[in-house]
């Protein structure tokens, strides 16, 4: 009981000392006086009550430090008076005259300032927009209530680690799982629609949808915040389906009106019933770039139950486990339910298994290494401005030493003096900081437009509350970082020397200059692993870009055209605007060819296969990709013929079934043997080969070869469609507007649903990743290596400028002036070669890890390494180059004259 | 006017007081329900005597009586005006939240 009035009283005393120094001088003694004599009180009543007014008497206290305060600042403004220097130095108020003293010395050299600002500036800029992308992108959860316990459901293959549909499942396999599933507290599946709205007034409009089965918001635990979420009589087929909408959307085509539920949602075709809005700022998080604002209910048909031929892997499942189930069990649960399933249906799934792997992890694992590459890049951006800021503000140090000699002299203590420096470090990281974060949101612009834009959540990528948060930790940690050396240095000063030597600078000890060349080290050795990154993804996309992908895929404009589905004649009216589209667009200016392709354009992602059977053999090969092409397809694409011939006009329908194959599929199957006259069976129809072409990168130049096989278009049957090839003479996106014309001369109703047009448009999204690192990683580099150098150069410059004595006396004693080159240069080199050995350590040491970021290229590539090596070590004796010729124009007689 | 400021002034406008006693006779008169710490105290003295609404009393006890440390606050007369003004005020609002609460309880 004894101690506790002592303590609360010192803690009193303790923040009473935050308060305006007015309040302290005036009641500061009555405050500490009363709060004895009302403890005292206490104390006689037992130790709780002494405890609680302990508690009260502080926490008041706290509590009025900041109204106080500005309690002040209104009184001061009303009774002007000249401020009287306080003896008693609390806390707040010499911290904010340091702010002002390091702000009032930080202006008095401009020079320094900009550079220092310049360099926070950028590389804080560069951190802040990669960390933007990266957290929207990766790094933060999905906009559900515990996501941590939301889960995925994959359907893979074991036996086929190419999975095209994603992990997503059918419709057949879902249902089971929903049904026998006892794991999740329930089970819903996604699949992403389009839809086009057709508005009473206005025109048609396209829109992201998904597909949903019943309980889909409650599984995710968002509430609608009107209306419902689906529920399982939504599922069944016939009227119009339920509709759960953005609250975007809502505000958009409703009007924000609340009496909007039940009204008609105006899809094209079957129109939707409106059941519900969600929470306004609420997006859900696809896998893609996909922003879906409208959820319709998912029909559950006889034709998704039925386990026949024709399988559509399109569900997406997520699952929230049941309290107590772990990942693991769940995992089990379902593989143990799926393999049961493939037993009671031997034909139809055939050795699937099933994988249950946290939601976010599949929705953003793929990018979550490359992003975390990128930071760590930019991270060392970061750490070589933060040791060559340390490099600059050493130095303004040893420019100092008489001020801080004066200061010390003065009375001033060892930790005043660190002190004031380091909030003049804190204030060019602060500065900077603010400068960088307006960087930074330019460069996230900047990214965003770079970015692939099928990467999952592009649209959240922004600067938000996070994103300056992050900034500002960033820059109190680089403040200190940098702030703390030259402060430490600084605060060693010693006096006598530091007045005595007429202001050179008394703190360019030995030590000093040891930690500066340090530093410059550290800069080299990060610069150089910046650089050889930087040389790597270059080398890395170049071999990308040297792939040659089978054909010619400049100039060409892309588009579909489909006749309406369930009809009788589709397949008729098909081939019909597919051959009128044609000749339409034939007739164009400066339109070089038109052709058309069933069965998936190349670097489209589209792709369809078929099984085949070779005469002799039983067995089916079921894995040839089949197109159905016009006959000038392959020649237009500049498919190189390798023998027999081409696809002719004369391969119609009546004439004998013919087929062109590439040369992976004739190596395949006829090895050694003319493949040209051979025969095989698919879809119970013989077809003789006719032509061997060039093979052709569909996938794209990253993609395997397949086997392929092109079918005359004429010889199809069921041509409800195709996709239009227009090879022209300039740019395509010129003619777009006229050829969708053309189209709609045939058929006024095509939609044309691709945000991507062109061949080289699909290309460039293919390469989008790997182009965007190798930009980003050569920026990074070049500004390493422009930082560094300038660290060198600092360090070398200070060097001459102490040692222009010793140089003029060299040279008064008969050094020649490539003598003294030769020792500034020494010197320099032995900081580049620590620091390139170093950086090349680090980079073997990481050169595993950014394999995976490498298209056929090793981390560890010793050419890219000793390029790298020789531009910085080149960037090094440049950097010292100026100061060495310094050096050896020192004239002898002014130098020691000097001093 | 801040709650303890109008009960700081109502104090003085009695007798003038000393800060303990100040604090004592709030604590009395509310049933211990506002209970000034000393901070909060010395904050809304220092805020009245800004505003001249109070003012230092040099005139002091018996020495008996007294401790010198202390120091005496009185009541000004814009204080008592202020307080007159802000008690009338807070009537009025009070009459006006019976009458609302009373017609529902009815």
């Amino acid at each position: 009981l004894t101690v506790i009035c002592p303590v609360a009283e010192a803690a009193l005393r303790a923040v009473l000392r935050l308060y305006p120094a007015r309040f302290r001088h005036r009641f500061g003694p009555d405050v500490l006086a009363s709060a004895r004599t009302e403890l005292q009180e206490a104390t006689s009543a037992g130790l709780l009550s002494c405890l609680a007014v302990s508690c009260r008497e502080i926490a008041q206290a706290l509590g009025g430090v900041i109204p106080q305060h500005r309690l002040e600042r209104t009184h001061r403004a009303r009774h002007p008076q000249p401020y009287s220097g306080d003896l008693h130095m609390p806390v707040i108020e010499p911290l904010v005259a340091d702010v002002r003293f390091a702000i009032r010395s930080l202006t008095q050299s401009p020079s320094f300032t900009a550079v220092v600002l310049l360099i926070i500036a950028i590389s804080i800029g560069a951190s802040t927009a990669i960390f933007a992308v990266a957290d929207a992108v990766a790094l933060r959860g999905l906009p559900f209530p515990d996501d941590g316990r939301l889960v995925s459901v994959l359907e893979t293959d074991p036996e086929s680690p190419t999975i095209f549909s994603g992990g997503r499942t059918t419709p057949q396999t879902f249902l089971d799982w929903r049904r026998e599933q006892d794991v999740f507290t329930g089970l819903i599946s996604a699949r992403s629609a389009r839809f086009w709205l057709a508005p009473e007034d206005g025109d048609l409009q396209r829109i992201d949808a998904l597909q949903v089965s019943s309980g889909f918001f409650e599984v995710l635990g968002i509430r609608p915040m009107l209306g419902r979420d689906f529920d399982l009589e939504d599922e069944r087929a016939g009227g119009e389906p339920s509709v759960v909408v953005t609250h975007a959307f809502w505000r958009q085509h409703f009007g924000g009106d609340p009496a909007a539920l039940g009204a008609r949602v105006p899809f094209e075709g079957t129109p939707g019933v409106l059941v519900g809005v969600l929470p306004a700022g609420f997006v859900y998080p696809t896998g893609s770039a996909l922003v879906p604002e409208v959820f319709v209910a998912r029909r559950f048909g006889e034709s998704d139950t039925v386990r026949g031929r024709s399988r559509t892997y399109a569900d997406f499942v997520i699952g929230r486990l049941r309290p107590g189930v772990s990942l693991e069990q769940a995992g089990d649960r379902m593989a143990a339910i799926t393999a049961a399933l493939d037993s009671r249906f031997p034909e139809w799934i055939r050795g699937r298994r099933a994988t249950v792997v946290p939601l976010h992890e599949r929705l953003v694992g793929s990018v979550q290494g490359w992003m975390w590459m990128l930071l760590s890049a930019v991270g060392l951006l970061l750490l070589i401005a933060c040791a060559n800021v340390a490099n600059l503000l050493l130095a303004r140090a040893s420019h100092r030493g008489r001020e801080i000699g004066i200061r010390a002299a003065l009375g001033a203590g060892r930790l005043r003096i660190a002190r004031g420096l380091l909030v003049e470090s804190l204030v060019l990281a602060v500065g900077g900081t603010a400068l960088g974060v307006l960087i930074g949101a330019a460069g996230v612009q900047l990214l965003a437009a770079w970015l692939p834009d099928d990467l999952p959540r592009i649209a959240d990528i922004g600067i938000d509350w996070r994103v300056a948060g992050a900034a500002g930790a960033a820059a109190i940690v680089t403040g200190l970082i940098f702030g703390l050396t030259p402060a430490w240095q600084a605060s060693r000063t010693d006096v006598t020397s530091a007045l005595n030597s007429q202001g050179r600078g008394a703190t360019a000890t030995r030590s000093a200059r040891r930690v500066r060349g340090a530093l410059v080290v550290g800069e080299v050795a990060l610069a150089t692993v910046l650089l050889i990154g930087a040389g790597l993804f270059l080398a890395s996309f170049v071999k990308l870009m040297r792939v040659d992908p089978g054909f010619n895929h400049s100039n060409v404009l892309v588009l579909s055209v489909q006749a309406p589905f369930q009809r009788e004649d589709t397949y008729e009216l098909g081939r019909q605007y597919v051959g009128q589209s044609m000749d339409r667009l034939r007739a164009l200016p400066g339109v070089l060819g038109v052709e058309a392709v069933s069965g998936g354009t190349p670097l489209t992602g589209g792709w369809s296969s078929d099984s085949i059977k070779l005469p002799g053999a039983d067995t089916l090969d079921d894995d040839i990709d089949i197109r159905h092409v016009t006959h000038g397809y392959l020649k237009m694409l500049g498919v190189p013929l390798r023998r027999g011939r081409y696809l002719t006009d004369a391969d119609r329908s009546g004439s004998d079934r013919v087929v062109v194959i590439n040369e992976a599929a004739a190596n395949q199957y006829w090895p050694g043997l003319e493949a040209v006259g051979q025969r095989f069976t698919s879809s119970e129809t013989e077809y003789r080969v006719v032509g061997v072409v060039g093979n052709l990168r569909h996938g794209g130049p990253e993609a395997d070869v397949r086997r392929e096989a092109y079918f005359p278009w004429a010889q199809y049957d069921y041509t409800f469609g195709a996709d239009l090839l227009i090879r022209t003479e300039g740019d395509p996106m010129a003619l777009l507007a006229s050829a969708k014309a053309a189209v709609w001369q045939v058929r006024p109703e095509q939609r044309f649903n691709s945000r991507i047009v062109t061949l080289d448009g699909y290309f460039d999204q293919l390469v989008a990743e790997r182009r965007f690192n190798m930009a980003l990683l050569i920026v990074f580099g070049l500004l390493g290596l422009a930082i560094s150098a300038a660290g060198i150069y600092g360090v070398i410059a200070y060097l001459v400028s102490q040692r222009t004595r010793e140089f003029g006396m060299r040279m008064a004693l008969g050094a020649t002036r490539a003598s003294v080159v030769a020792l500034v240069v020494r010197r320099s080199l032995v900081l580049v070669v620590t620091g390139l050995v170093l950086g090349t350590g680090i980079a073997l040491f990481l050169a595993g890890s950014v394999n995976a970021f490498l298209f056929r290229l090793d981390g560890g590539d010793p050419r890219i390494f000793g390029l790298a090596a020789v531009i910085m070590a080149g960037t090094g004796l440049l950097a010292s180059a100026l100061p060495a010729r310094r050096a050896s124009r020192v004239n002898p007689l002014t130098a020691l004259r000097a001093d | 006017m801040p709650r303890d400021a109008v009960l700081i002034l109502a104090c003085l406008a009695e007798e003038r007081a000393h800060g303990y006693a100040i604090r004592k006779a709030v604590a009395e008169r509310t049933a211990n329900e506002v209970r000034l710490g000393s901070t909060t105290l010395y904050r809304r003295l220092g805020q009245l005597l800004d505003d001249g609404l109070i003012a230092e009393d040099s005139h002091r006890p018996s020495p008996v009586l007294d401790d010198e440390r202390r120091r005496y606050f009185r009541i000004t007369p814009a204080g008592r005006r202020a307080l007159r003004e802000e008690l009338g005020r807070l009537e009025r609002v009070l009459v006006a939240a019976r009458a609302v609460t009373g017609r529902r309880s009815r």
